[in-house]
C-alpha cells in the first residue's frame, strides 16, 4: 500500500467560526493506481489533495505514505518528501518563466542535491520520455500549452516519484492536447506509476480506474471502474 | 543546493532587471565611489607628504625658531618674540657637538631674479651654507656648486633652479653669466638637478647661493634654520640632546623652563598630516556610512518586491522540494551580490574619479587593495544585512498561498 490516511481532518478558523474543509477521511491507495479525486468547488478536493501532496498537514488524524508516517513532520520533512516521493504536475504547469526547459526539468534535482552534469543528463533523459527533447533549451513562453504541460511531467518524473499528484492538469488545454496528455498518464500508468489527478470533469475523471468524489469534506462515494 | 547555484539564480534575476538592480545600488555606487577615492587621495597624500612635503630624510632633523606648523594666534605671537637663530648658533653647534655628521644652514626668501630684459619675480632665493642639506636630494647638474672659501668669503656665485635656468637663458648655457637678484650680480656656478613640484608648487624657481652673501645682501635678522643629519637614529637622537643643551645655554634658559626653539623632523610633518587625514577619513566615513544605510534601505525594500513578485516562484520551488533555508539562501545570496555589484561599480568610478583628480590636480590619488577589500567587504556586510528581512520572509511563505499567487 502506497497511501493510507486515518480520520484525515483539516479544519480552519474563519472570523471565529470552525470551518471543516475535511472531515475524518480514510483513504487507501495502492500503488500503481490511477485515480481521480473529483468534487464540486469548495468541496475539500483541493485540501485533500494538499494533504496528499504534503503542502499542508492536517489538523488531526494520520497520513502514512509510503509506510512512513507524514501527517506530523516539519516543513523542511515536508518538503524532502515532496522532492522525493512526489511529482506535482499543475493546471497552470507552473514552470519558472526565465528558465529553459531543461533547468526547469533539473530543479527538482537541484534540492536533492543532484550533481550539475548528472541533473542534465537524467532531466535530458525525462524530456525525451515526453518527447521534448529537442526544446530543452525553450524558454516556457516558447513552448505550446501542451508542450509546457509535458515539460511539468517531465519534471515531475524527475525523481522518480511513489507517486503522481496531478492537479487540473488539462483545464489549461484544448480537448486535442488534453486528450495526449492523459494519453501519456495512461502510459506512465502502464508502466508502473501511481497517478493521482484531482478534477472536476467527469470526461477526465472517467479515464481513471478509480473515482473518489468528495463532498462537503467528505468521501461521498469511491468507485473503481474496469481499466 | 550549492552557492554557485544560488548564485547563478541570483545573477539572472538581477539580469532580468538590469535597470532597476542599477537604480537599487545606486545608492551604494556613490557610496562606494566616495569612500574608495577619500582614501586614494589620503593614501596618496599620506606617501606624497612624507616623501615630498616633508623632504627630510630620516634621520634628519632642522634647529628652527619654531615648529615648522603653528596651529593657533598665541603660539605664533609667542614664537614671533623668541630670539632669532643665528649663523653664530649654527658656528657654536658645528664646534662644540660631537654626534653630528653634517651640519648645514638654510634661510630663504623671495626676491626678483634678472638676466638682462628677462626677469622672474618671487624666486625663492636659498642662503646655504656647505653642505646643502635642504632640499635633501639636491645636486648640482650642470658647472658647479659653490666651495667652502666662496662661502666663508661670502663671494656673489649662485647656482640656479632649473626653471629659473630655462626661463632666463631659454637653452643657451647659463654657467659664467650674471644674473642680479634684486639688482644685486651674482656669477652663476651651475644649474640644479630637476626638483619636481610638490602641490603645484614648483621646487626649481630657486637660486641658491652662499648664506654669507645672502646676509650680506639682505641682512642677518632673518632666523636661519639648521638642519642637521646624524649616522643613524641614535646619533639623531645623542646629536638632538646636545644641540638643545647647546642652545638652552646660548639662551640662558633656567632649569625647568621651556625651550625657546624647535628642533623637528619630518615626523613633525607627516604627525600633522596624518591627523587632519584622520579627521576627514573620519568626516567621510560618516557620510558614507549614512548613504551607505540608505543604499541599504532601497535594497531592502526593492528585495521585499522581488520577493512579492515571485511569490509563484517561490511556491514552485518549495512544491518541489525547496527548503525554507534554499529559499533564505537564494534571496540573500541575491541581495548580497546586487549590494556588491553595486560595490564593485563603485570601486570602478572610484578608480576613475582617482585617476581624473590625478590628471587634473596636482593632489596625488593612488588607489590601494586595501580599499577595495574594504569597500568590497563593506558592500557584502550591507547586502547581507539588509538581504535578512526580504530573504526570511520568502523563506517563510506557505508553499499552498504561495503557489495561488498570480
Amino acid at each position: 500500500m502506497l497511501i493510507q490516511t486515518r480520520e484525515l481532518t483539516k479544519r480552519y478558523e474563519v472570523g471565529g467560526e470552525e470551518i471543516y474543509a475535511l472531515k475524518d477521511v480514510d483513504l487507501e491507495i495502492d500503488r500503481n493506481e490511477y485515480m481521480a479525486i473529483t468534487g464540486p468547488s469548495g468541496s475539500g478536493k483541493t485540501t485533500l489533495m494538499n494533504l496528499l501532496g504534503c503542502l499542508d498537514s492536517p489538523t488531526r488524524g494520520t497520513y502514512l505514505l509510503n509506510a512512513q508516517e507524514v501527517s506530523r513532520l516539519g516543513e523542511d520533512r515536508l518538503a524532502e518528501i515532496r522532492n522525493r516521493e512526489i511529482g506535482f504536475v499543475f493546471q497552470t504547469f507552473n514552470l519558472l518563466p526565465r528558465a529553459t526547459a531543461l533547468h526547469n526539468v533539473e530543479l527538482p534535482l537541484v534540492y536533492s542535491g543532484v550533481g550539475a552534469e548528472e541533473r542534465r543528463e537524467r532531466a535530458l533523459q525525462a524530456l525525451r520520455g515526453v518527447e521534448m527533447e529537442d526544446r530543452a533549451t525553450h524558454r516556457p513562453n516558447e513552448l505550446s500549452g501542451g508542450q509546457r504541460q509535458r515539460v511539468a511531467i517531465a519534471r515531475a518524473l524527475i525523481n522518480n516519484p511513489s507517486l503522481i499528484l496531478a492537479d487540473e492538469p488539462t483545464g489549461n488545454l484544448d480537448s486535442k492536447t488534453g486528450e495526449e496528455i492523459l494519453r501519456l498518464f495512461e502510459r506512465l500508468h502502464s508502466g508502473g506509476q501511481t497517478i493521482i489527478v484531482v478534477t472536476h470533469e467527469k470526461g477526465i475523471a472517467e479515464r481513471a480506474h478509480r473515482v473518489v468524489s468528495i463532498h462537503d469534506g467528505r468521501i461521498a462515494s469511491d468507485v473503481r471502474q474496469k481499466a | 543546493m550549492p552557492f554557485s547555484e544560488g548564485l547563478l539564480i541570483a545573477l539572472k534575476a538581477l539580469w532580468a532587471n538590469k535597470l532597476r538592480s542599477f537604480l537599487t545600488v545606486l545608492g551604494n555606487i556613490i557610496a562606494i565611489t566616495s569612500i574608495v577615492a577619500v582614501i586614494s587621495v589620503i593614501q596618496g597624500m599620506n606617501s606624497y607628504v612624507e616623501e615630498k612635503v616633508a623632504g627630510l630624510g630620516a634621520n634628519l632633523f632642522v634647529l628652527r625658531k619654531g615648529p615648522f606648523i603653528i596651529t593657533s594666534h598665541e603660539a605664533a605671537d609667542q614664537i614671533r618674540k623668541r630670539r632669532r637663530i643665528t649663523l653664530e648658533d649654527q658656528e657654536e653647534i658645528r664646534r662644540s657637538v660631537v654626534s653630528g655628521r653634517f651640519i648645514g644652514a638654510h634661510v630663504s626668501s623671495p626676491h626678483k631674479v634678472r638676466f638682462h630684459e628677462r626677469y622672474i619675480d618671487q624666486v625663492e632665493i636659498q642662503g646655504q651654507a656647505l653642505p646643502v642639506l635642504i632640499p635633501a636630494d639636491f645636486e648640482v647638474e650642470r658647472g658647479r656648486l659653490f666651495s667652502t672659501t666662496e662661502v666663508a668669503r661670502a663671494r656673489n656665485v649662485a647656482v640656479l633652479g632649473l626653471e629659473v635656468a630655462d626661463k632666463l637663458f631659454t637653452g643657451a648655457d647659463p654657467v659664467g653669466k650674471e644674473v642680479k637678484i634684486d639688482e644685486t650680480g651674482y656669477t652663476i656656478l651651475g644649474v640644479a638637478k630637476e626638483q619636481g613640484s610638490v602641490l603645484g608648487v614648483s621646487q626649481d624657481k630657486i637660486v641658491a647661493i652662499p648664506i654669507s652673501a645672502y646676509q650680506k645682501q639682505f641682512g642677518d635678522l632673518d632666523s636661519i634654520d639648521v638642519p642637521m643629519e646624524g649616522a643613524d637614529e641614535s646619533a639623531v637622537a645623542a646629536l638632538k640632546d646636545e644641540v638643545r643643551m647647546v642652545m638652552r645655554v646660548r639662551h640662558h634658559l633656567k632649569p625647568g623652563q621651556e625651550d625657546d626653539f624647535a628642533l623637528e623632523s619630518s615626523e613633525s610633518l607627516t604627525s600633522f598630516w596624518k591627523q587632519i587625514s584622520a579627521a576627514i577619513f573620519g568626516a567621510a566615513s560618516g557620510l558614507v556610512s549614512l548613504s551607505l544605510v540608505v543604499g541599504g534601505i532601497v535594497i531592502m525594500n526593492i528585495m521585499l518586491v522581488s520577493v512579492t513578485e515571485r511569490t509563484k516562484e517561490i511556491g514552485i520551488r518549495k512544491a518541489l522540494g525547496a527548503k525554507r533555508r534554499h529559499i533564505l539562501w537564494q534571496f540573500l545570496i541575491e541581495s548580497i551580490a546586487l549590494s556588491t555589484l553595486g560595490g564593485i561599480l563603485g570601486v570602478l568610478a572610484g578608480y576613475g574619479l582617482c585617476l581624473l583628480i590625478r590628471a587634473l590636480t596636482p593632489l596625488p590619488a593612488s588607489m590601494s587593495p586595501y580599499s577595495i577589500a574594504l569597500a568590497l567587504g563593506i558592500v557584502f556586510v550591507v547586502g547581507l544585512v539588509f538581504g535578512i528581512y526580504p530573504a526570511n520572509r520568502a523563506a517563510r511563505l506557505d508553499p499552498i498561498e504561495a503557489l495561488r499567487y498570480e
